[in-house]
């Protein structure tokens, strides 16, 4: 028991520091748990969530997707757009708008696993050209609206928590067993901490990024769609806070950005956090600039908590193989 | 350079190139707009195109410098933002407001670079980002400053800027001085160090170059011409924008990588990267002339970074195939 304390230790930080932030919440603001809030925040920790997942998986590979953002709005106005409206066809639309993200997915890892360009720059390239693909062959503003159901999906909660919740708590239950229960997990950790070991132990290296980037898409796409749904008008630029959000949050839940090591439970504990911590920023009546700033700085520090987490990890396994 | 002895003028072509690339991109650019639209190339042509490169020019000689000590700089963004809205903002029309705003644009810059240097230098946390989190910093003080894009810009200050002598622009003069400026640092120990950082850390670190300094320099650097860019736009546009800077992170990334400067570190040069930051713009004016929609030109701009780091990725494979 203690062994597991000590080796989470981590992850348990992490949520203290949630419950800490969201009790600070309460004080700062009377009825800010009250089930309306409650309701509107765990949607929101569900969209992000869910995009969080996708950026996670692509992290621990050593990659990083900054084209979130525009596989994001892509889904969400193709499910408009498709669909306009009609109940009728979400039953082909929702498939066809996941496969959608799959491919941007897939163009991304194809990108950095076969042809060998940096994460950082194919994701930028691709997140711009997804914006270019999307507003040209619309020309300028994409129209449609979501169907009915959809809006009832997002708007709609059991007791305090939003539907989308749930969802998120599914996907991330799937997501759990995937990493943690079967070969996929310990393939994407294994190409994450060192690749060359990876491949001479017959891991196929580029098989399992260009799947990280797919599976990031897919998530993308799952929260642009849910996105959708609650809200009354789609806008460009829907997706482009997700982008620093989704590193931040794995970030924070000390997910090494270098690859390799951190738990997706804690990447959850991550965007609780970013979500608590935009609810704090609104509550004090903050601007879009100072936000912006708070955000640079969290991010900064979760990195350098983490970079020096590791760096005293790895001191530790070299002095303990000294040792030996 | 390695000694030219024994070597005919095709296998030195043949081994070089990628480096040939950029300089024949611009050439049929520049081929196709002359077919195009006869009778638009000209001194006058020259220098408007001058004038309209020199802010990406700029950026993208400080991206360069960071690439090639197999770094990363995105904070050039917000630093665009914070100077140009900073100077727009304060500048009035008095020569004294002038400079000094100018000077604290250009020390604001520089300490945004040094900022990241030193962090990267010191911890080994990815220079993607630490600058990231200084970017989005940038962004936050840069809507403090202007919310919406105003300013009151004098004319004394854009004509400073854009001077001309007979049909020759300030800003091709400058063009010409960064060249031979570069040329003489690229032999000098700064020059040498920043491939030596670039090419193998640790064989430079044992030969004695301070990596320390020549990163902070380097990121110095990067902030100062992001800065003198930001400046720039000021005179161009005549006012100021918190989101001015968006769009040069990725462009002064194409520029050098187009200009055949390795996005690992260690290869490449400003001159590449000025023909890169031409063939950009070129493109841009080839786009217009074509009458393709605006809403198409992110699309282009992103195939187009990735086609030139896919080219020069292909490349590295190639001479690697060349030496086993």
């Amino acid at each position: 028991m203690k062994d597991a304390i000590r080796k989470n230790s981590t992850i348990l930080v992490t949520y203290l520091m949630a419950v800490a932030l969201l009790i600070l919440c309460a004080i700062v603001r009377p009825g800010y748990l009250n089930v309306d809030n409650i309701r509107t925040l765990s949607s929101q920790v569900a969209v992000l969530g869910l995009v969080t997942l996708g950026q996670a998986l692509v992290i621990l590979t050593g990659g990083m997707d900054l084209s979130v953002p525009w596989m994001f709005t892509m889904a969400g106005f193709l499910m408009a757009n498709l669909s306009n409206g009609d109940n009728g066809k979400i039953a082909y639309v929702i498939p066809i708008v996941l496969v959608i993200g799959i491919a941007m997915g897939l163009f991304n890892g194809v990108g950095v696993a076969y042809v060998g360009i940096a994460p950082v720059v194919m994701t930028m390239a691709s997140n711009i050209i997804f914006q270019g693909l999307l507003v040209g062959s619309f020309n300028g503003m994409p129209g449609g609206s979501s169907p009915s159901v959809m809006k009832s999906l997002a708007t709609g909660s059991v007791g305090a928590f939003n539907n989308l919740f749930l969802i998120w708590l599914a996907v991330s239950a799937v997501a759990l067993v995937a990493l943690y229960r079967m070969p996929f997990g310990r393939r994407l950790y294994a190409v994450g901490s060192n690749e060359k070991v990876a491949q001479f132990s017959g891991v196929n290296v580029k098989v399992v990024k260009a799947a990280a980037y797919a599976l990031s898409g897919l998530t993308a796409a799952l929260a642009g769609i849910l996105y959708s749904g609650s809200l009354g008008q789609l806008y460009l630029g829907m997706g482009d806070e997700y982008q620093m959000q989704s590193i931040a949050a794995v970030a924070i839940g000390g997910i090494s950005l270098v690859g390799g090591s951190g738990s997706y439970v804690g990447a959850m504990a991550g965007t609780l956090i970013i979500i608590i911590l935009n609810g704090v920023l609104a509550a004090v009546n903050i601007s879009e600039g100072a936000q912006r700033i708070v955000y640079g700085v969290v991010l900064f520090i979760a990195v350098l908590i983490s970079t020096r987490r590791n760096n005293m990890r790895l001191v530790q396994v070299k002095k303990t193989t000294e040792n030996s | 350079m390695k000694p030219l002895k024994g070597k005919s003028l095709g296998q030195l072509i043949s081994n070089n190139w990628i480096l040939l690339i950029p300089y024949l991109f611009l050439i049929v650019i520049t081929g196709v707009i002359a077919c195009l639209n006869p009778g638009t190339l000209g001194l006058g042509w020259i220098a408007n195109k001058s004038d309209a490169a020199f802010s990406l020019i700029l950026v993208s000689i400080g991206q360069t410098l960071v690439l090639l000590i197999g770094g990363f700089d995105l904070s050039v963004g917000g630093v665009i933002c914070v100077t140009n809205c900073l100077s727009a903002v304060y500048m009035g029309n008095s020569a004294g407001g002038m400079l000094l705003w100018s000077i604290v644009s250009i020390l604001f810059g520089i300490a945004v670079g040094v900022f990241n240097g030193f962090i990267i230098g010191k911890t080994s946390m990815q220079p993607f980002i630490v600058t990231l989190a200084t970017q989005s910093v940038c962004y936050g003080i840069a809507l403090l400053i202007l919310k919406v894009d105003g300013g009151n810009v004098s004319e004394n200050f854009t004509n400073l800027f854009l001077v001309r002598f007979g049909q020759i622009p300030l800003t091709l003069i400058f063009i010409v001085i960064l060249i031979l400026l570069w040329l003489y640092i690229k032999r000098t120990d700064f020059g040498i160090s920043i491939y030596a950082v670039g090419s193998n850390e640790k064989a430079a670190r044992l030969n004695g170059i301070y990596v320390l300094r020549t990163k902070i320099l380097v990121y110095g650097l990067s902030g100062l011409f992001a800065a003198l860019a930001g400046l720039f736009r000021t005179a161009q546009v005549a006012s100021g924008s918190p989101t001015a800077g968006a769009d040069f992170v990725m462009t002064s990334i194409s520029a050098a990588v187009i200009g055949g400067t390795s996005l690992l570190g260690g290869s490449g040069g400003l001159v590449g990267t000025i023909a890169g930051a031409f063939a950009i713009k070129g493109i841009a004016d080839l786009l217009v002339f074509l009458n393709v929609s605006s809403y198409w030109s992110s699309l282009v701009q992103g195939v187009l970074l990735i086609l030139a780091v896919a080219v020069s990725s292909i490349a590295v494979l190639h001479k690697e195939g060349d030496a086993a």
